[in-house]
């Protein structure tokens, strides 16, 4: 039994779906990088998640949205030629401010807003502002100690 | 040695007053906040301070004047007391006060009620209908021609609960504040240990863990003194008779939700002798040192 032949198109067509498919998996595994907040500020703090984000596996995705509980707090865009990150908006909200009392933050990507590859052949709309989600844990506070001994009395 | 962040201040209203809280650092950040509140307080409400708006009020002779939201405050403080007691917690006694010898500026030297024999009971009545009232309307207040207000324990209740909820609305998880022996606190952990200690000698005669709310003592253990007629005089009057007024007991404890209701409870029993203004709990301390708790709580 012999291979069929494929011509070129169609050698380039299976080229760019290995290499979709392979891109696909690395999305999967996507665990992004955390940061021990600190002093850190707000916009910082959103810079620290999404720069370790696109760093690590985006470099191509031009303008991205931050998320807490689904509410957008920052849109971010990434400034070529460098891997860094310009923070655009940020939208105060109370659970990133104020960041010194952050604890941890972690980062994922949303599974909803996954990016579709520029090889692929079926991108022909423009790819959607991908969305991090954020956690951000709080410290846990410390135990009260026993509180000191009062008296009531005659004033 | 506790870890709570502690704040004194040496006067307010005439007596010392403390504030604890954790996390320490709630402690340190609300500091600035409630040394302005107290200072505000004690500048315009209490009648220890010359230039204050009740010292001021107190020497219009009947005449109208302007006075701040500390002191409009209080009054309304004083008002509350008022209705909820029938009159008996009354806010002018201070005329009979003054005329005993208790004058601004200084305490009659004390003397010690266990040494005194127990005078016949002699209990409040509330003021006649007959007179004046003090008014207020707006930003003034008139207090009637030789009367005098005196906020007292009302107005330490009133400092001691807007205290207590900068620190809570700070973040506080544990906090008291505590003005002459009047307290009000909560704690999410352990409880406030609160000694019951009427004669103020250190050896209190019961304890209350108290998880939230408040407890005042009222009391004749400490402003008490002998006249130039030999009769045990004390600044718990009755606004009748202007007359000291005596019962059964020496001092009452009440437990209320607030300090202010703390307060006004404790005075109103003491004054008219009768347990039922205890309805949160309570204790009295009778001329023999014996103590009784009141409201199922325990002695």
């Amino acid at each position: 039994m012999t291979e069929p032949t494929r011509t070129p198109a169609e050698k380039q067509a299976l080229r760019e779906l290995v290499v979709s498919e392979r891109r696909r998996k690395q999305r999967s595994r996507w665990s992004l990088a955390g940061a021990s907040a600190g002093a850190v500020t707000s916009a910082s703090l959103l810079g620290l998640v999404v720069t370790a984000w696109l760093r690590q596996e985006h470099q191509d995705v031009p303008r991205a949205q931050v998320l807490t509980q689904h509410k957008v707090i920052a849109t971010i865009r990434y400034v070529r030629p460098k891997p860094r990150i310009k923070v655009v908006k940020v939208v105060r909200h109370r659970a990133v401010t104020p960041a010194a009392s952050v604890q941890r933050v972690s980062a994922s990507l949303s599974p909803a807003a996954s990016v579709p590859s520029r090889t692929s052949a079926v991108a022909s709309a423009p790819a959607p502002a991908p969305r991090v989600q954020v956690q951000i844990s709080k410290p846990t506070p410390a135990a009260a100690p026993p509180p000191p001994p009062v008296s009531t009395h005659a004033s | 040695m506790s870890g709570h962040h502690h704040i004194h201040w040496p006067r307010v209203l005439g007596g010392a007053a403390n504030a604890f809280a954790w996390p320490v650092e709630v402690g340190r950040a609300t500091e600035p906040a409630l040394r302005e509140l107290l200072a505000r307080f004690q500048a315009r409400v209490s009648r220890f301070e010359p230039d204050s708006d009740t010292s001021r009020l107190n020497d219009a002779g009947g005449r109208p004047i302007d006075v701040g939201t500390e002191l409009r405050e209080t009054l309304a403080a004083s008002r509350w007391a008022a209705e909820l007691t029938g009159g008996i917690v009354d806010g002018l006694v201070a005329t009979s006060l003054h005329r005993a010898g208790y004058a601004a500026g200084g305490h009659p030297p004390r003397i010690d009620v266990r040494t005194v024999a127990r005078p016949a009971d002699r209990l409040a009545q509330p003021a006649a209908s007959t007179r004046p009232s003090l008014t207020v309307s707006g930003d003034i207040a008139c207090v009637p021609a030789g009367e005098r207000y005196d906020p007292g324990g009302v107005g330490k209740g009133l400092i001691a609960d807007r205290a207590l909820a900068l620190l809570r609305d700070a973040g506080a998880t544990s906090a008291l504040v505590e003005l002459s022996g009047d307290l009000v606190g909560f704690a999410e952990e352990h409880p406030w240990p609160v000694s019951v200690d009427p004669y103020d000698d250190g050896e209190p005669l019961a304890e209350i863990d108290l998880h939230e709310g408040a407890v005042a003592t009222s009391a004749i253990t400490r402003r008490a003194w002998i006249d130039g007629d030999g009769a045990l005089q004390h600044h718990l009057r009755c606004p009748r008779s202007g007359e000291p007024v005596f019962g059964p007991w020496v001092a009452v404890t009440a437990l209320a939700p607030t300090c202010l209701e703390a307060e006004t409870r404790s005075k109103w029993a003491y004054l008219t002798a009768d347990t039922a203004p205890l309805v949160h709990g309570g204790y009295t301390t009778g001329w023999d040192g014996g103590i009784t708790a009141i409201g199922g709580i325990p002695a």
